[in-house]
């Protein structure tokens, strides 16, 4: 009981530090950093749902990124929708595409379903590159489609400044952390953890495999989808290429890979450690080499993949464990501790 | 519109070849370890690399560098299953690890990243005395470098397939592949066979990058294009099957010239994953494949 007392004195404490962040730090670079950490923070948290949680390696998935900033950004132009409203057409969309990927690929083994998201996103991409107009409205093709300017700070999530952005973000952030918290707890929690460690066992029990990951994976896309809509209004322009892309996708898994999948603090850790390195490589031998910084995020992925397949976070959790418990047994000799 | 059409189709067929050498090394790896080798398409693309600049500094003719470049990736996938993947196999418990999947994929942003970064997003394109030249046969224009280039994938996939069923080792494999637990009482050294298995596999891949030289461009990107056209053609065909990998690389390729001929390039290549969709839905196992105990 203490020790949850402590947490939750700890998480506050953090999230009044990032609150204070904005009124101490003015640079708008330094600021725009950290608002990337943020956005794949969430992404990598909501893809953990599926890819983590319920241990499903849905390698395309970061395409409702782009389905998501898209659906909300022609509503917003053409049809004048508000963002906030938006972002549930796009992740009602997510959802539904989520829904049809799962229920072909969902009877067969795990490499089919990796396979059939990334199908998904090379058809979804193909299309909106190769198409100057889908159902009627102009998405500009290969090209970047911009979004108007309309102002109106939180209203239209159009700020004049990166700390309105910053905090919109960090907003997004804790409501994604609390659903992963509470999806992570939650009776759907234990049948995913259940079946993503073995799906006969899991069903034999009476767990409903087939409908808790589709489940899973429309939540965990819907998500995702929402996140588009802040990208897209962040961004204030879409790069099919970039948001439709197969390396995004591989970025927002490998963050969550990396940190630890099907944990709750992995995932953001990873956004944390790695995202600025990005930035920094950029910053650092200019973007004249490309590839650079994938390539590095390759390697990690390699060395983490090999020599800790759980990831950072748990492997920091199992050190620390050892840790504290040798620090108990060792002080008085002939007394023993239950630990 | 006829004889266009023909045209497309025998196009089609001459680069499907080329495909299913490809994709047969997928195939294998997948039937023999259970391994989904996301950095087929990476691979590739390093061979294809490798064939430009042998051409390019001692100006051999690419049929030749074909047979370098081929043991070369035969020892890069030998010694890539020896050294780590055997390793990840051994502590995962999953039939089919998910683990080998993410390492490869990594393998593979790291493979093409790295040849952005170092060699540059250039597009390059050998020059062979083959290149542009063409013959007449029956009223039809057939690419002379297609159609070496195709004879020899399909003399390739042919011989592994006789490989795998007549030879000793062959057998091994496929007995491995069946049941790996009964293969090694038997006396099959398992851990040999996959470095075997996996080395024929990648050198399948360093084969069809130098036979694709004679008449494609290359870029560090063009090893995603080719990774997902190997899965479509491996889930066609059927996972685990060589003759199904052949089935699937024709099919896709005459896919994608047919589509390319009536609509747009882009339009074949979303047919190309449409049909991949299609055959998920009602023949999951692939058209040659047999349904697998997992």
């Amino acid at each position: 009981m203490k020790s949850k007392i402590k947490q939750y004195l700890f998480l506050g404490c953090l999230l009044v530090v990032l609150l204070l962040i904005p009124q101490f730090i003015t640079d708008a670079l330094l600021l725009q950093y950290m608002i990337n950490i943020l956005i794949f923070a969430y992404f990598t948290s909501m893809w953990n749902i599926i890819g983590g949680y319920a241990g499903q390696m849905a390698l395309g998935n970061g395409v409702f990124i782009g389905i998501g900033a898209y659906v909300s950004a022609v509503l917003f132009t053409y049809e004048n929708v508000n963002p906030w409203i938006g972002m549930f057409a796009g992740g009602a969309v997510c959802a539904l595409f989520a829904l049809l990927i799962g229920s072909l690929t969902f009877r067969l083994s795990g490499s089919y379903f990796a396979l059939g998201t990334v199908a998904m996103l090379h058809i979804i991409r193909l299309i909106f590159t190769s198409n100057k107009v889908i159902l009627g409205y102009k998405t500009k093709g290969a090209l970047s489609f911009a979004l108007p300017w309309r102002g109106g700070g939180l209203l239209n999530m159009q700020f004049n400044s990166n700390v309105g952005y910053f905090y919109l973000l960090l907003g997004l952030l804790v409501v994604g952390l609390l659903v992963s918290w509470y999806i992570k707890n939650s009776k759907m929690g234990y049948y995913l953890q259940a079946l993503s460690t073995n799906p006969a066992a899991a069903n034999s029990v009476g767990v409903n495999v087939m409908g808790m990951k589709l489940k899973a994976n429309m939540i965990s896309a819907f998500m995702m989808g929402l996140g588009g809509t802040f990208y897209a209004q962040f961004m204030n322009t879409l790069d099919p290429n970039r948001v439709l892309g197969y390396d995004m996708s591989v970025q927002v898994l490998l963050f969550s890979i990396i940190g630890g999948a099907g944990t709750l603090t992995g995932p953001v850790l990873a956004a944390v450690l790695l995202v600025p390195f990005q930035d920094i490589i950029r910053g650092w031998v200019g973007s004249s080499i490309q590839g650079l910084a994938p390539m590095l995020y390759g390697i990690v992925l390699m060395l983490v993949v090999y020599f800790m397949p759980k990831g950072l976070w748990p492997t920091i959790v199992k050190l620390y464990k050892n840790h504290t418990f040798k620090k108990q047994q060792k002080p008085k000799e002939g007394q023993v501790k239950t630990p | 519109m006829g004889i266009m059409a023909i045209q497309s189709i025998i196009d089609g067929l001459l680069i499907g070849g080329v495909y299913a050498t490809i994709a047969v090394g997928l195939s294998l790896a997948f039937g023999v370890m259970r391994i989904v080798n996301w950095a087929q398409g990476e691979l590739l693309m390093i061979s294809m690399y490798i064939s430009y600049f042998v051409f390019n500094w001692l100006g051999i003719d690419p049929y030749l560098i074909m047979f370098f470049t081929a043991i070369v990736m035969f020892f890069v996938g030998f010694f890539l299953q020896k050294t780590v993947i055997s390793n990840m196999l051994a502590r995962e418990t999953a039939v089919e690890p998910i683990t080998v999947l993410l390492f490869t994929a990594g393998l593979g942003i790291v493979l093409s990243n790295g040849v952005l970064a170092f060699i540059g997003p250039k597009y390059l394109s050998a020059v062979t005395p083959y290149t542009a030249k063409s013959m007449k046969v029956l009223g039809m224009y057939i690419s002379i470098p297609k159609a070496i280039s195709f004879v020899i994938a399909l003399a390739c996939t042919l011989g592994l397939n006789f490989f795998l069923k007549k030879s000793e080792v062959g057998r091994a494999i496929r007995a491995t592949s069946q049941n790996r637990h009964v293969a090694s009482l038997m006396g099959v050294n398992m851990k040999q066979i996959y470095n075997i298995a996996f080395g024929i596999a990648i050198a399948m891949v360093g084969l069809s990058g130098a036979l694709l030289l004679p008449y494609s461009t290359l870029n560090p990107d063009i090893g995603t294009v080719y990774s997902f056209k190997c899965f479509v053609i491996v889930i066609l065909g059927g996972m685990g099957s060589t003759m199904g990998a052949l089935l699937g690389g024709l099919l896709v390729g005459v896919i994608e010239r047919l589509g390319t001929l009536f609509f747009s390039d882009s339009v074949a290549q979303t047919a190309v994953f449409v049909v991949f969709m299609l055959v998920l839905l009602f023949r999951p196992y692939g058209l040659l494949g047999k349904k697998i105990s997992m």
